[in-house]
């Protein structure tokens, strides 16, 4: 009978690798576990005999390095290179290869005979895709086995590879060669031919040793010690180091691991195949175009003016039955309420106010739904993605694309509460400064009214379009400057998985639009329904004296002249008179701090106050447009000015809060957008008029 | 007179709730889930 063979084997791997549920496959109960000698760290042996060979198997802890960071990888390092093991398995996780790579970088470098075990291919084909083992063998020099532990795929065809390979020299340390380059190779070489000198260092593994030391690793520089020529290498050692570090500019610890990533890198593209990729293609297939370097960027300002060519078009015949809806209805409660406060309060304040809101009802529905069709097909992470290398320019991260969006797609409040993913506070501050100027839904029926207005229907997408830019432009460059000034630093780097696409579910569509429509009802059910009433009271009282001698239309001027509002109005003008405003029209902006909509409902209540027969009323569009006071420069100063003023109550609570309750932010945010509001549109103002544009 | 004392309570009213509404927080603004969990 033949004397069997002892083995002894290694499993080293990534924690998390599926490294223990291999090593209980192999040995099954045959397991004891005790402490390496003078440390905790657990040491587990266990023994398997296979095909006439007694094989010990001994599970080193998990590492993610061989460096000298921790007690695991030390004992793991040191075992290896003391205790000769006959072999080693790198067991590595197959769905994250290039990671687990990086330990086998080092594993090869100290020259050992080695095998790879490509662990859960399972989890990696379920993702489309398989490694290539006869290439990855091919690549690395040494046998490469594919299993799955937890399902004992594969067991026996590692055991076999372990006893077919023994005694064999699988040493990856010439074919699995990271490069390092040339000038850390010729610093390797240099501190190699004087370690080499001494006979106890030349028993370790060379390339090891020298990489370990410009690594500045302590274990390997308590291992040189004990050298006679301990101070040369130390000194060498030194210069290299310094070397490497003026010529890199990064330390030579930092350039060897990116090399060893680079390795791991280009191994994962060579093997890594695609084996169901139907998806995946059809996703790369448009994202070629879609996050071109080029096209990416006209393809985003495409896709938001389709957007709002979409919202106009389709809300236009539907916006216009509803704003005879409400006509109609102030007509009958004009006609069935006997004339007085109550009939007022009704026709002018309520239906007046209200009504003006909820006219544009289904303009914000159909841009909800715009909206979320591309949200939900996965678009709109790649716009983000588009976005960053702008963004970036602007000293914001591309992260903070997405709060801007949501703020585009209903509200700053959660807008500035999505700022949180941004990892750093600069990054965060600044991204809710950008949001601040952002359209939201609320800023919509303004915009809408006086686009409306003062536009025909084929150009006021166009025009919506322009102003969503120059929102985005104006956030760029309040980023820009808060960056320079009292936010400085460099935004952090921006990590994103980009969903597959996929088209969006009708009753999804639905759902979100449904779901966000809702929410405007119920807002102009409530708070809007509540300030409208005390602008109208604001604007009727205190009652002037009826002078018979005037007309009922200047009665109803004088009226809005005395009331409180009408003083308030006239304490404003001075100040909003330089931007082509009058002072009921800055009481229009001052009411929309509590909410923006209630802008539109200030001025259907001013207008509606002031018309003379309530049976004959017109949609507040047709009235603005009819209004003298108004011309289309003065419309466009309003909007800018609205579109960059402190946000509403509700925002402002929240950005106060995420800025850690401090008053400077407040402060900033308040008082700054207010004046830069007044100063931009002041200059639109002031340059259309000496142009004599839109006047 | 009986419409003057109308308005006047309804004003009242309004007054009231408004505070009550802009004390509860930011929840006017269409987005209640997020206002919720920002209040907590």
């Amino acid at each position: 009978m033949s004397e069997s063979k002892k083995i002894v084997i290694v499993l080293a791997g990534n924690p998390n690798c599926g490294k223990s549920t291999l090593f209980n496959a192999l040995t099954g109960a045959n397991q004891h576990v005790g402490n390496y000698p003078g440390v905790t760290v657990e040491k587990k042996e266990g023994f398997k005999t296979y095909k006439n060979n007694d094989i010990i198997f001994v599970d080193l802890p998990g590492t993610y390095s061989l460096s000298a960071y921790s007690e695991d990888e030390v004992v793991a390092r040191d075992f290896i290179i003391n205790d000769k093991p006959d072999g080693v398995v790198c067991v590595v996780d197959a769905s994250n290869l290039e990671r687990n790579l990086y330990l086998f970088t080092q594993l090869a470098e100290l020259d050992i005979p080695l095998i790879l075990a490509l662990n859960m291919v399972d989890i990696l084909e379920t993702k489309g895709q398989k490694v290539d083992e006869q290439e990855l063998s091919k690549l690395i020099g040494i046998p490469v086995v594919s299993l799955v532990g937890n399902k004992k795929i594969g067991i026996d065809n590692l055991l076999d590879c372990i006893v077919e390979n023994h005694g064999k020299e699988n040493h990856a340390s010439k074919t699995a060669k990271v490069d390092y380059g040339d000038d850390i190779k010729n610093e390797m070489d240099k501190i190699e031919n004087l370690t080499q000198k001494d006979n106890e260092l030349s028993k370790l593994p060379k390339n090891w040793l020298s990489v370990k030391l410009l690594d500045n690793d302590e274990a390997a520089l308590k291992k040189i010690q004990k050298a006679p020529n301990c101070n040369e290498i130390l000194s060498q050692v030194q210069k290299s180091r310094k070397h490497l570090e003026v010529h890199f500019s990064e330390t030579a610890e930092t350039k060897i691991a990116e090399s060893r990533y680079g390795f791991a890198n280009s191994v994962v593209k060579t093997v890594v195949k695609d084996i169901n990729s139907n998806k995946t293609d059809i996703s790369e297939f448009i994202d070629k175009f879609v996050l071109n370097r080029i096209l990416g960027l006209p393809i985003f300002a495409v896709v938001m003016y389709f957007i709002f060519k979409f919202t106009f078009t389709v809300s236009e015949p539907v916006v216009g039955w509803l704003e005879a809806f409400f006509e109609w209805l102030g007509a009958i409660a004009g006609g069935a309420i006997p004339e007085g406060p109550i009939q007022s309060l009704i026709v002018d304040g309520i239906i007046g106010g209200v009504g003006g809101v909820l006219g544009f009802f289904p303009l914000v529905l159909f841009m909800f739904f715009a909206i979320a069709f591309f949200e939900d097909s996965g678009y709109m992470a790649r716009a983000a993605f588009v976005m960053d290398a702008v963004m970036n320019k602007f000293g914001l991260h591309g992260k903070s694309f997405l709060p801007m969006m949501i703020s585009t797609n209903g509200c700053a409040v959660p807008g500035f509460m999505a700022a949180r993913t941004l990892d750093s506070k600069r990054d965060r501050f600044i991204t809710m400064f950008a949001v601040s100027f952002m359209i939201c839904g609320a800023k919509l029926p303004v915009f809408s009214l006086f686009i409306g207005a003062f536009f025909k229907p084929p150009q006021q997408a166009n025009v919506m379009f322009i102003f969503y830019v120059l929102s985005v432009c104006i956030a760029l460059v309040a980023a820009k400057i808060l960056g320079k000034t009292i936010l400085k630093g460099e935004p952090s780097h921006f990590v994103m998985e980009l969903p597959p696409y996929h088209l969006p579910t009708l009753k999804g569509l639905l759902l979100k639009m449904w779901e966000r429509g809702w929410m405007y009802i119920k807002k102009a059910g409530s708070i809007i329904v509540l300030i409208s009433i005390l602008m109208w009271a604001g604007f009727t009282y205190p009652k002037a004296k009826e002078n018979p001698i005037i007309s009922q239309e200047e009665n109803a001027a004088v009226q809005m002249q005395q009331s409180f509002l009408g003083s308030l109005s006239k304490a404003l003008s001075p100040i909003v008179k330089p931007i082509g405003m009058d002072g009921d029209k800055a009481i229009a902006l001052v009411a929309g701090l509590v909410a923006k909509e209630v802008v539109v409902s200030t001025l259907g209540t001013v207008y509606s106050l002031g018309e003379v027969d309530p049976e004959n009323a017109e949609p507040l569009k047709e009235k603005i447009a009819k209004d003298k006071t108004w011309s289309p420069l003065k419309a466009i100063t309003f909007l800018m000015f609205c579109l960059i003023y402190v946000p509403c109550i509700a925002a402002v609570s929240v950005f106060f809060r995420e800025t850690g309750s401090k008053y400077k932010w407040l402060a900033l945010l308040v008082v700054g957008n207010t004046i830069a509001a007044w100063v931009i549109s002041f200059i639109i103002y002031q340059f259309g008029n000496f142009l004599k544009i839109g006047t | 007179m009986l419409q003057n004392i109308i308005i006047i309570l309804v004003i009242a009213v309004v007054i009231f709730l408004l505070i009550k509404r802009l004390k509860k927080g930011a929840c006017c603004c269409g987005c209640s889930k997020n206002c919720k969990s920002a209040r907590k």
